[in-house]
């Protein structure tokens, strides 16, 4: 764990670091996000958040989705593209560890935003409700938030650093990336355009007569176990024998 | 310890059809500078990735340290240190920044890492410039970084792929001395990988010459140049006349003469004597001041080694 831990944080280093411009300008790119995601989004849509309790934790959800793409892209195909690769595969850590440590590191920038914005938000909500009740996530969107946000940061994380491993640029990585974004955001609404009829009827019904709970919990198991397998295949593809020739 | 820092038998190589590495089988004492000279795509880099396991053997054994290369290649890492082809330095970090990391990559604990890297850092001459980063560092200072990364674990071996490339003449100079200095003093064993064949006669204690993909010679660096350099006298003086140099090219004991702004630099047969030339030269109205007699240089005796492979080879079918 400690070596994960090792690389985690020199990754995490160099993602503040290559945001140039001084420790200011780093810091501006931040409040950006903190500004779009924390004050302008929650603001904007105070009303459908309190109908609608489960609502930003759905938000906040999808925003590991937007958020994963830049660290997981660098994570090997940047390496590779500023000749560090090499000399790290010539270290005494494992083809194991120096991967884990590529997606903790990805998965922490992710949550760590999405749940800073999500607190931003909570005090945004509370600092503008002038004389109404004061403002808390519903259990239901404090457990998208926590659970679904993680387990959906993991699958982008998982994928993205599968597809840094085979690329031989940041660029190509990131382009790759969107392409897997957009086929996660967009496969299921293209799946329920394809599907026939017979098909989608009884799934529509079911899924407006379904408990939402149990919904939640088949779906968060159906990521989990992508997520276990996408790690199971990038610790497997991972192998400083093969990617030393690529 | 071990006796043998790397003893490989018969390691082979191949990319396809290629041959990078055609059954090499060598030994480097532990302790000792031992330099791998080729020329470019000889079989230098791929050697010296097989020796660390980032790539694997199609034939042969090896052990490295003690380990064997095939199945403990993870202790091989563990006890080595590398600088390859490129510094592999993080160029949006500092150089502390660097050096920790590689530091808490080998479990060094916080006190020993700092004054480790104090101590490498100011040998190095690059203690003030350690909170600078990378990118505002000079090629040569970089080399030193990556050598002070190298070195940080106290290794028991060093893998060098090429570190003076590119660096100016003063730099690499510089570099090799730095090399030269922490080895000898950490008596770390240094497995040099370079076609800078001045460096490696200066530096290295035994070199290997490899081309491609084979092993042609081993030794010292002067046995090598007695083995294939052919004695050289240099002679000092005033007059040397185009008659003159043509007499003494046409005596059988002289291979070849280059001649220079103050001496003549005339290429012997083995076991020539040099007086008849002397007294041709004076006799053609040269006017003769010192003679120094010695063998060629490595990189006379390399580029002989080369001629005679090239030879070899075009004879083969």
């Amino acid at each position: 764990m400690n070596d994960i831990w090792t690389i985690a944080v020199k990754e995490l280093k160099e993602f503040w670091m290559a945001r140039g411009g001084g420790a200011r300008g780093r810091l501006t790119s931040f409040l950006v996000l903190f500004f779009v995601f924390g004050l302008y989004w929650p603001l904007s849509q105070r009303q459908a958040w309190i109908d609608a309790p489960f609502l930003p934790g759905l938000m906040f959800m999808i925003l590991p989705l937007l958020l994963a793409g830049g660290t997981a892209a660098d994570a090997f195909a940047g390496e590779r593209e500023r000749h560090t690769l090499e000399t790290l595969l010539a270290t005494r850590l494992s083809d194991r560890d120096i991967f884990l440590g590529k997606v903790l590191a990805t998965l922490a920038y992710c949550q760590g935003m999405t749940w800073g914005c999500a607190l931003i938000a909570l005090i945004a909500m509370n600092a503008s409700k002038g004389a109404g009740p004061f403002y808390m996530y519903s259990g239901s969107a404090l457990v998208l938030m926590v659970v679904g946000s993680t387990l959906l940061g993991l699958l982008m994380t998982a994928i993205g650093v599968i597809v840094s491993l085979k690329a031989a640029s940041v660029r190509e990585a990131a382009q790759w990336f969107s392409i897997a974004t957009l086929a996660v955001i967009l496969g299921p609404v293209i799946l329920s355009q394809v599907l026939p009829a017979s098909i989608k009827a009884p799934i529509s019904q079911a899924l407006l007569s379904a408990d939402y709970t149990l919904v939640g919990t088949v779906a968060g198991a159906v990521v989990l176990a992508l997520d276990i397998v996408l790690l199971a295949v990038g610790i497997a593809r991972f192998q400083r024998t093969r990617l030393i020739l690529e | 310890m071990v006796a043998y820092a790397i003893e490989t038998k018969d390691i082979t190589r191949r990319f396809g059809a290629v041959c990078a590495v055609d059954r090499v089988s060598l030994q480097v004492p532990a302790g000792t500078i031992f330099g791998f000279l080729g020329p470019n795509g000889a079989g230098k880099t791929t050697t010296l990735r097989l020796l660390l396991g980032l790539l694997e053997l199609n034939g042969g054994s090896a052990t490295v340290l003690g380990y064997d290369l095939a199945t403990q290649a993870a202790a091989i890492r563990e006890h080595t240190g590398v600088l390859l082809e490129h510094d592999g330095l993080y160029q949006r970090l500092t150089v502390t920044d660097n050096l920790e990391f590689f530091g808490r990559v080998y479990h060094l604990d916080k006190n020993t890492r700092q004054a480790r890297i104090r101590e490498l850092l100011e040998h190095l001459g690059l203690w003030e410039r350690r909170n600078s980063g990378v990118t505002q560092l000079s090629k040569g200072m970089k080399q030193k970084v990556a050598i002070a990364r190298a070195l940080l674990h106290r290794p028991s071996l060093v893998f060098l792929d090429e570190p003076s490339l590119g660096l100016d003449p003063e730099a690499a100079v510089a570099l090799r001395d730095d090399i030269e200095s922490l080895a000898r003093k950490e008596g770390t064993t240094v497995f040099l990988t370079t076609h800078n064949l001045a460096e490696a006669e200066k530096v290295c204690d035994r070199v290997g010459v490899i081309r491609q993909g084979r092993l042609i010679a081993l030794g010292t660096p002067e046995e090598l140049r007695v083995r294939t350099g052919k004695p050289i006298a240099e002679i000092y003086g005033k007059g040397f006349s185009e008659a003159a140099v043509a007499a003494a090219r046409a005596l059988p004991q002289v291979s070849g003469i280059s001649v220079h702004s103050d001496h003549l630099q005339v290429e012997l047969e083995p076991g020539a004597e040099t007086a008849p030339m002397v007294s041709l030269l004076v006799r053609e109205g040269a006017q003769v001041e010192e003679v120094r007699k010695g063998q060629g240089s490595l990189e006379e005796a390399f580029v002989t080694l080369m001629q005679e492979e090239k030879g070899k080879s075009e004879v083969q079918p």
